[in-house]
């Protein structure tokens, strides 16, 4: 005999969708100041410096650069208050794994929810991770810059191709 | 009772196919959870439905009662496990446990080690085919955790879980202490909760490895064998469990070692030099001047290995859980089963210095000892 039964959702709630950017990006890269929040992750830090060089040729200045504790965890309260304070644009990333792929995000998230826009790095196989991420806070067309997966295990060569690819997103939204 | 879930109508017909495409089962049948079968969960525990038992802000989530509820339900558990199950995922929500990143990344999944009385009261195994099939309470309190942390901690295979292989203790991974066979006080003495009552231990676990010596009845040897199987760890820092079985914990008690002392021992035997461990690819790096000398050490102290008793007591094994890759950045916790009925529960999920918090501080990086 067919019943007909009443279940239920055994899934998480999710926050109530803000549309649009959480905050407008800056209209030219020319003067601004530029905090990064490394992630941890492998070669993330080479990544960030040749992506903060390519900047700086654009008339940014990278003011500060913090690593985090941990790759696995949110940045602490006072890595982002630093950042949030002394930045007019924070880069961060690269999320190349499922679990600092969503810290990153929520990181990017939680410093453009106190005014200072960010730019969140990852990598193209980690796109949907990011996106739940970004869903879950509430923000899910927050949007991203995607290079080839994966950042951790590049060469010199190809970690120059993926800054080139990643500075020329960056540029799409912040002339130069 | 006001439940918040999303309901939704469908035929007993197609229930089982309508929680397989949504990816809300672990590929197994579920048991459908209705309205009446979540609140009778809930209402085991004595709590309100909104509860919060663990925040993952990696995630921009929590962990309700009411949630936990739907996918115990869903596994197949029964109501009086409700309090082992919000222990563990309160247990689960400490920073230190890290939910977020051992659910998405390695190879683990959260082993649960239930101590004390409540392991005869609802009738845990600790004995024979400790891992394996067979009990119900096992069986479907760990795929009760398994469920909630597909459902809501992100842990879905292949889109957020992105793990190279997982391990079979993904579908369930609950084990209990064998107190009749331990010859120490319980798991749980040691970390902050009450001897005589009950606990929930949740630690990172990879597949456990069996260590077997059947051959000796002498303390030192089987060490030797257990210690030797602890080294296919990440030597990362963090943990290491390790399951006794009750003839070589026989043979520990005759030898007078106490918990510490098996630890301790564990802990000195277990180690691999640096030149063996970059020989063998383990480390980056070529092999460096006099680092035949330098030793690395599984865990970085020796209470960093969680020792308890448990498994079937006809043959000399005991089975070595190496932790998660991640090394410090995830550590057992222990939390007090009454924690689960208790008033305060909100303010223990918040406040971690709550002796809920259990267990030791973290440890911070990987051991290093010259030989």
């Amino acid at each position: 005999m067919t019943d007909i039964l009443t279940v239920l959702d055994p899934t998480a709630d999710v926050a109530a969708a803000v549309a649009g950017p959480l905050v407008e990006p800056p209209a030219s890269l020319a003067g601004l100041t530029i905090g990064v929040l490394d992630n941890g992750k492998s070669n993330s830090d080479q990544f960030l410096a040749r992506l903060g060089d390519r900047l700086a040729q654009r008339g940014a200045t990278v003011a500060d650069r913090i690593r985090k504790p941990g790759v696995g965890s949110l940045a602490p309260e006072e890595q982002v208050a630093r950042l949030v304070e002394g930045s007019d644009l924070v880069v961060t990333g690269v999320g190349d794994c499922a679990g600092c792929c969503s810290c990153s995000v929520q990181d990017a998230i939680a410093i453009e929810r106190r005014g200072v826009p960010a730019v969140l790095i990852c990598t193209s196989e980690m796109v949907t991770t990011g996106r739940i991420a970004a869903t879950a806070a509430g923000v899910p067309e927050y949007p991203f810059v995607v290079v080839d997966h994966p950042v951790a295990s590049c060469t010199d060569e190809e970690l120059d191709g993926r800054v080139d690819r990643a500075l020329a997103q960056i540029l799409e939204r912040i002339p130069g | 009772m006001q439940l918040t879930s999303t309901p939704a109508q469908v035929s007993s017909d197609d229930v089982q196919e309508f929680f397989l495409q949504r990816g809300w089962s672990d590929g197994l049948p579920v048991v459908p959870p209705t309205p009446d079968r979540v609140a009778a969960f809930v209402a085991a525990v004595g709590r309100r439905p909104g509860d919060v038992l663990a925040r993952i802000p990696e995630q921009a989530r929590e962990v309700t009662v009411e949630k936990l509820a739907i996918n115990a339900v869903m596994a197949g558990a029964r109501a009086e496990y409700m309090d082992v199950l919000v222990a563990a995922v309160v247990a689960m929500g400490r920073p230190r446990y890290n939910l977020h990143s051992t659910t998405v990344s390695g190879a683990t999944a959260p082993l649960l080690i239930v101590s004390g009385p409540v392991v005869q009261r609802i009738a845990l195994n600790s004995r024979f085919s400790l891992f394996g099939p067979g009990h119900h309470a096992n069986a479907t309190i760990g795929r009760a955790i398994r469920l909630l942390q597909q459902n809501v901690c992100g842990g879905r295979p292949g889109v957020v879980d992105k793990a190279t292989f997982g391990h079979p203790g993904k579908y369930s991974y609950c084990i209990a202490e064998d107190a009749a066979a331990s010859p120490w006080e319980p798991v749980h003495a040691d970390r902050g909760v009450d001897p005589a009552g009950s606990a929930v231990t949740v630690y990172a676990g990879e597949a456990p490895i069996m260590a077997r010596n059947d051959w000796s009845s002498d303390a030192g040897p089987v060490l030797d064998t257990i210690a030797d199987a602890m080294l296919p760890s990440h030597f990362t820092g963090g943990g290491c469990t390790v399951v006794v079985g009750p003839l070589h914990a026989a043979a520990m008690a005759r030898a007078g070692l106490s918990r510490a002392d098996v630890a301790e021992e564990l802990f000195r035997r277990a180690r691999r030099t640096l030149t063996s461990l970059r020989r063998a690819g383990r480390l980056s790096g070529p092999v460096g001047a006099d680092e035949d000398t330098v030793e690395r050490t599984v865990v970085p102290r020796p209470e960093d290995i969680l020792v308890l008793v448990a498994g079937g007591h006809l043959y000399g094994y005991s089975a070595v859980v190496p932790a998660w890759i991640g090394g410090h950045e995830s550590m057992a916790v222990t939390v007090p089963l009454d924690l689960a009925t208790a008033p305060d529960l909100e303010g223990a999920v918040a406040d971690l210095t709550h002796p809920g918090a259990g267990g030791l501080p973290a440890s911070p990086t990987p051991g290093e000892a010259s030989s």
